[in-house]
């Protein structure tokens, strides 16, 4: 869809107050904005008709417009969405606040520089794509058609947001990795998942969750971060007791 | 797989400290029992100083027993003692809830079991009320 495209002057107006910040600048400044949107408008096509016909500066970023990319997320009315799609009628009467993610330096505006989270994607072995669509063991085709299976996670980083430990600690790995950590250390795909379980078992790692679950409430695709760094320290622990009870057994 | 570099973290992340704790606006149930565990741990704290400053009355000397003995009898104190039992309640079952959880028991009904903890410690506190103030 173009910027021309978006439906404009169909229903009522509505107040948009947008968290303004240049690169660099130590405090945002808020600046109000009305828009009169249809009905069925989402947040994402407010805040590109505010950019392409009241202030072309207001930075944002977007790309699939329907909830795939994972590139709009931002917060709104204090809640981590994806801009894209979140009904305005979702939102209540009143003015709606929006700002950047938190946790994560403003680079301008709504955008913020996600390179700390994609980061800590990495050692986690970004487990995005599946390599083959057969079960460990399993051999011959699979049923159906082959298509490339893609894991859950989108990486728009509103769990980091959302969770309380990462603006408190810099150093903690946050939902996101723990989440793909998770993912590896379950489908392996007949790897050693030992090394990414020493890297999560750390003070920083998942023994760093105060289980706040609120990276699971506000993910858009039902990755439940929480629930996975639950499943890691389980893990952990499990293995812990064994390596115990072994040497217990060995002992002469 | 390759060995994982303990390297790979960066630190950009900027710092918003215990005031990220307190962001009421747009959070969920397991939010209100992260920050309750946090604000009645302090207070906990808190009351531990409190109490040392009493027992330490007691320092001087045996005429200072009747002094400490009408304070604990004090109703305003007796109030005090019962918001450290209810303090200890909601702490000590939500804390239980989080080593259950914290270890993959019960992960899911994580809200539930906040709101049980909540209610059990209610239930209790009143209790413990009733008989601190002689009713029952």
């Amino acid at each position: 869809m173009t910027e021309t495209e978006i439906p404009r002057g169909a229903g009522q107006v509505r107040r948009f107050r947008i968290s303004r910040q240049g690169h660099g600048a130590a405090r945002p400044r808020v600046e109000e904005f009305e828009v009169a949107v249809g009905p069925d408008a989402s947040l994402l096509e407010a805040l590109r008709e505010i950019r392409s016909h009241q202030d072309r500066s207001l930075t944002l970023r977007y790309s699939c417009c329907h909830g795939s990319c994972g590139t709009c997320g931002m917060r709104v009315n204090g809640h981590e969405v994806l801009a894209c799609v979140t009904p305005l009628a979702s939102l209540g009467a009143g003015p709606v606040v929006v700002g950047p993610l938190a946790n994560a330096r403003v680079e301008h505006d709504l955008v913020v520089d996600m390179r700390d989270l994609y980061d800590h994607l990495e050692p986690a072995q970004r487990p995005l794509v599946r390599q083959d669509e057969r079960l460990a063991g399993q051999e011959g085709n699979p049923p159906g058609p082959a298509f490339a299976r893609y894991e859950d996670c989108i990486e728009c980083g509103l769990c980091v947001s959302a969770c309380p430990i990462a603006g408190s600690d810099p150093l903690y790995l946050g939902p996101a990795a723990l989440a793909a950590a998770w993912r590896t250390v379950q489908e392996p795909r007949g790897a050693d998942p030992s090394s990414v379980l020493a890297w999560v078992d750390d003070e920083q790692g998942c023994w760093r969750c105060h289980a706040s679950f609120e990276c699971t409430e506000v993910c858009p695709s039902g990755v439940d971060p929480a629930g996975a760094t639950m499943a890691l320290r389980r893990e952990l622990t499990r293995r812990k007791l064994g390596q115990i009870t072994r040497r217990g057994r060995h002992r002469p | 797989m390759s060995a994982i570099s303990r390297t790979g973290r960066s630190a950009r992340r900027p710092l918003r400290g215990a005031a990220g704790w307190a962001r009421v606006r747009g959070r969920h149930l397991g939010s209100a029992a992260f920050l309750t565990n946090r604000v009645t741990g302090l207070l906990l704290i808190g009351y531990l100083y409190l109490h040392l400053g009493v027992l330490i009355m007691l320092t001087e000397g045996a005429g200072s027993w009747g002094h400490v003995l009408a304070l604990f009898k004090n109703h305003w104190f007796l109030g005090l003692e019962s918001l450290l039992i209810l303090f200890i309640l909601v702490h000590g079952l939500n804390g239980l809830r989080l080593a259950l959880v914290g270890t993959g028991v019960g992960v899911r009904h994580q809200r539930a079991w906040f709101t049980a903890a909540i209610w059990v410690s209610a239930a209790l506190y009143v209790v413990v009320v009733l008989a601190m103030f002689g009713v029952i």
